[in-house]
């Protein structure tokens, strides 16, 4: 028995040998081991006085040649793939974990940016599709104009401009930074006009216990791929006057011209 | 009788490849957690010079967390301390400022206490680099470097000119004297000037 143990056993080593990733060695290993048991059985059924050793030496020899087998079973078992395999479920078992723990801890569900992913603070007036111009990998364009009148200066609000820029990048890990846009971002009216977006100007509504933004930028909408800023001005404008964005960046300088706002009538 | 639908059964491929796909999308995600960490702060501070729309040149001058590089015209000075993107609430802070580089000797201010001058002539040897700030007179002297820098560290910190609230650094906007020498200690080169205000980019929203 002892003999016929180590026959089996034998074959059952030789064939596996090949098989470099262990999980997978001690799977198939078991399999092979089940396929012998259960050749032995067939034989004892089949000739019922067949004594159980030779039954299972002639399991062993049904099997076929163990170093071939073990030579194609190794052929598809690549090593590297189960290794793999064990790596990726590790490592996206601990990711979760790492994120859950993060996520409790700071209580920030969103970037560490501190906002949602996309999303937006007021809506675009004045809808248009302006130029773009590219500049170090960000594209600029102009997406809306919008004359805010304020009829006969309701509650004392002074009338302004507002045109919006979007500004895009494919690298979503670096959108435009809001501080260099705004040092960068002049914008100029008719009859010399001129405000740089480095510096705000607020109107007090004492009637709501509020600043409004009268000249300066404020970001309006946010995606992964982009930023929308509007840029504010209180100058005197009437139809037909262009409007003019000059950027100067230390890379290099560019101007977008709105010659097209629509009139808002604020009630 | 209702029809189960089965999903079909991976097979070892195929949950590698999934599992891999998960451990990429959490992946991104821990690296935005931690505002898109970069492996060195020189590879930070080159971002930064993208992010900013700052020409990028020549690295010069590296020294921890301050790092200075050389382009047409323009030198970007930065102080870096971090491999990360400034976030909102300022908690991966870093500081760019650019310097206008003329042919001749240029200030680049480091610090409160410490000036960069670029562009030396070859032959200096030693410089000497008298500042008048509001406390008063302040002397320093160091040994010209082989890549045509000198670099002043004065004993005291100096504050920033009153006269312009919008200076960083507190050598900013004060007038100056260089003095450059050979090496038998003939004096080479004395410039005066005004260490200019540089526009300064902060990681701030």
């Amino acid at each position: 028995m002892e003999r016929d143990n180590s026959k089996q056993t034998g074959w059952l080593d030789t064939a596996v040998a090949g098989i470099r990733f262990g999980p997978d060695r001690k799977a198939v290993r078991a399999e092979l081991q089940a396929h012998l048991e259960d050749k032995a059985a067939d034989f004892r059924r089949i000739f019922p006085d067949i004594a159980p050793e030779e039954a299972e030496a002639r399991a062993v020899e049904e099997m076929g040649d163990a170093v071939e087998i073990g030579k194609e079973l190794a052929r598809l078992h690549k090593p590297w793939l189960g290794y793999l395999w064990r790596a990726s479920k590790w490592i996206a078992i601990l990711s979760v974990v790492l994120l859950m723990a993060i996520n409790i801890l700071n209580n920030d569900h969103y970037q560490s940016a501190g906002y949602p992913l996309w999303g937006g603070f007021s809506e675009v007036r004045g809808r248009t599709e302006g130029e773009k111009i590219q500049l170090g990998g960000y594209t600029f364009q102009i997406v809306g104009a919008a004359y805010l009148d304020y009829v006969q200066d309701w509650r004392g609000i002074e009338d302004r401009v507002q045109v919006y820029i979007r500004v895009s990048t494919p690298r979503f890990w670096e959108r435009i930074n809001e501080g260099a846009l705004r040092s960068a971002l002049t914008m100029t009216g008719p009859e010399g006009w001129v405000w740089s977006m480095d510096s705000g100007k607020v109107q007090t509504i004492w009637e709501e216990g509020r600043n409004e933004l009268i000249c300066g930028l404020q970001r309006a909408e946010w995606g992964l791929f982009h930023d929308t800023y509007v840029a504010y001005g209180d100058l005197e404008w009437t139809e037909g006057e262009p409007v003019c964005l000059e950027f100067d960046f230390g890379k290099g300088s560019f101007t977008l011209t709105v010659d097209q706002l629509e009139r808002v009538v604020m009630e | 009788m209702k029809k189960r639908f089965l999903r079909p059964r991976l097979g070892r491929r195929g949950r590698t490849v999934r599992n891999l796909l998960v451990c990429l999308a959490l992946s991104l995600w821990l690296w935005s957690a931690f505002s898109y960490p970069l492996p060195t702060r020189a590879m930070n501070f080159r971002r930064l010079e993208h992010y900013f729309l700052l020409p990028q040149g020549e690295l010069v001058f590296r020294e921890g967390e301050l790092f200075v590089d050389l382009g047409e015209g323009q030198a970007v000075a930065g102080w870096v301390p971090t491999r990360s993107l400034p976030t909102r609430y300022g908690v991966y802070p870093c500081n760019l400022w650019t310097c206008p580089v003329g042919e001749g000797p240029s200030p680049v201010s480091l610090a409160d206490d410490r000036v960069l001058f670029l562009n030396l002539p070859g032959e200096a040897e030693r410089g000497e680099l008298t500042i008048r700030s509001g406390q008063g007179q302040q002397t320093a002297w160091a040994q010209a470097e082989e890549n045509g820098l000198c670099d002043f560290a004065f004993d005291n910190s100096m504050e920033a000119n009153c006269a312009f609230p919008n200076s960083r650094w507190g050598v900013e906007g004060w007038p100056y004297v260089l003095r450059l020498y050979t090496g038998d200690g003939a004096l080479l080169l004395e410039q005066e000037g005004e260490i200019p205000l540089f526009p300064h980019r902060q990681g701030q929203p």
